[in-house]
């Protein structure tokens, strides 16, 4: 079972949470997409901020299970990231790949240090694609999580699929989400009574915001996620918004409600 | 009097809504000419947040847009200059080939959202 967008959602609905330590049944996972990474990875972070931690049973598939433990999953996520020391979060260095998984904490110039290595790593592996575009799109998303949020922890899952001719990021944290953030302007208030799908929907048009002067990053990002003919996934809550190649948007709900904002997009190569 | 400045000059980087600010605190020093030309060239990247929170504040300073002259080259650039226009309805001048013209505003796209009771499988 490949776990994306698709069905992440399910597996994390399907955890009781009501056990002492709730079990999370990942054994008939072949692939991860990196959606599903970021998603599972704030569930646990989520409840282990809350106290609960988890019992796992590993994929049998040994790529699958190999990945997880590459990338340090369960220390890194089913753990209070607040608690872990600082060596246990795995951080962007100059041997970072398009294949990991890394930890972004809150502070000061932290989107443009990450977007320029996004582009470093990019060039590096020679993806075809505009590469700044894409460096910039995600240093939007990392200046919301730390403008918006209210978490000290986001992570980052980049995966390159030369063979498909895809590069794919995915971002995520378990903040206060999209709704709560924009129903703290007195100007969208009543947005708080409404679907988490349609506050998210909202998010992209020009100007929304909780604050005053910002309002384009997410516009901004659909923009360059339609010129370069990608795809982008966007759940808060309960809620999620898809936008395909040719800028169609959809809204719908998801099956488990996840505090926080978690994004993927992806870009084709260019032949 | 045309000043020439190199956006970089006025940050040393150009992605980010407070790297903006910080163009717009060191623009603030050239005021006095009659009018100047920001290069946006030879920068990897320049953000549209950037640019947005650049012009936003030329307009907030109550400084007439259009004695600040763009020069840019690169298509992308191009494109974000001419939705920053439109999002703020500020009229705006840039300089290619070294021949003046205006910025022709260009409006985002425009989303048309549809409810799904089932994720699509595109993406």
């Amino acid at each position: 079972m490949e776990l994306s967008f698709q069905n992440v959602d399910q597996v994390c609905a399907g955890v009781d949470l009501t056990a002492n330590q709730p079990l999370l049944d990942l054994s008939q996972v072949t692939f991860f997409r990196p959606f599903a990474v970021i998603y599972l990875g704030m569930f646990l972070r989520y409840h282990n901020l809350n106290g609960k931690s988890f019992r796992v049973t590993l994929p049998m598939n040994a790529t699958a299970k190999r990945y997880l433990s590459q990338q340090n999953f369960w220390t890194r996520f089913n753990f209070n990231p607040e608690s872990i020391e600082s060596q246990g979060l795995s951080r962007f260095s100059s041997s970072t790949s398009l294949g990991d998984v890394i930890d972004i904490e809150r502070r000061d110039g932290i989107a443009e240090e990450i977007e320029n290595k996004i582009l470093a790593v990019l060039i590096r592996n020679g993806v075809k694609t505009a590469v700044n575009l894409v460096a910039e799109s995600m240093c939007e998303l990392i200046d919301n999580f730390a403008a918006h949020a209210k978490r000290n922890f986001a992570a980052v899952a980049m995966q390159y699929y030369p063979n498909l001719h895809e590069v794919v990021f995915a971002i995520g944290d378990c903040g206060i989400g999209v709704r709560a953030s924009l129903a703290s302007n007195p100007k969208y208030e009543e947005l708080g009574a409404k679907p988490h799908y349609e506050a998210a929907a909202r998010a992209f048009e020009p100007l929304v915001s909780c604050r005053p002067e910002g309002g384009t990053g997410l516009t901004e990002v659909r923009e360059q996620v339609v010129r370069l003919e990608g795809g982008l996934i966007l759940t808060t809550g309960d809620g999620f918004v898809t936008i395909d190649k040719k800028g169609e948007t959809r809204v719908g709900q998801m099956a488990y409600e996840l505090p926080g904002v978690q994004v993927q997009l992806s870009y084709p190569e260019m032949s | 009097m045309v000043k020439c400045l190199r956006v970089t000059d006025l940050s040393s980087v150009c992605s980010t809504r407070k790297r903006g600010l910080e163009a717009w605190e060191n623009l603030k020093r050239h005021l006095d000419a009659d009018s100047i030309e920001i290069d946006l060239g030879n920068v990897d990247i320049v953000s549209f947040s950037f640019l947005d929170e650049l012009i936003r504040q030329i307009v907030a300073g109550k400084v007439d847009p259009r004695g600040i002259i763009f020069k840019a080259s690169d298509p992308a650039v191009m494109d974000k200059l001419e939705r920053v226009a439109a999002i703020r309805r500020v009229s705006l001048q840039y300089r290619s080939d070294g021949k003046l013209s205006q910025i022709v505003p260009k409006p985002p796209l425009s989303s048309r959202t549809t409810f799904v009771s089932e994720k699509p499988a595109l993406v």
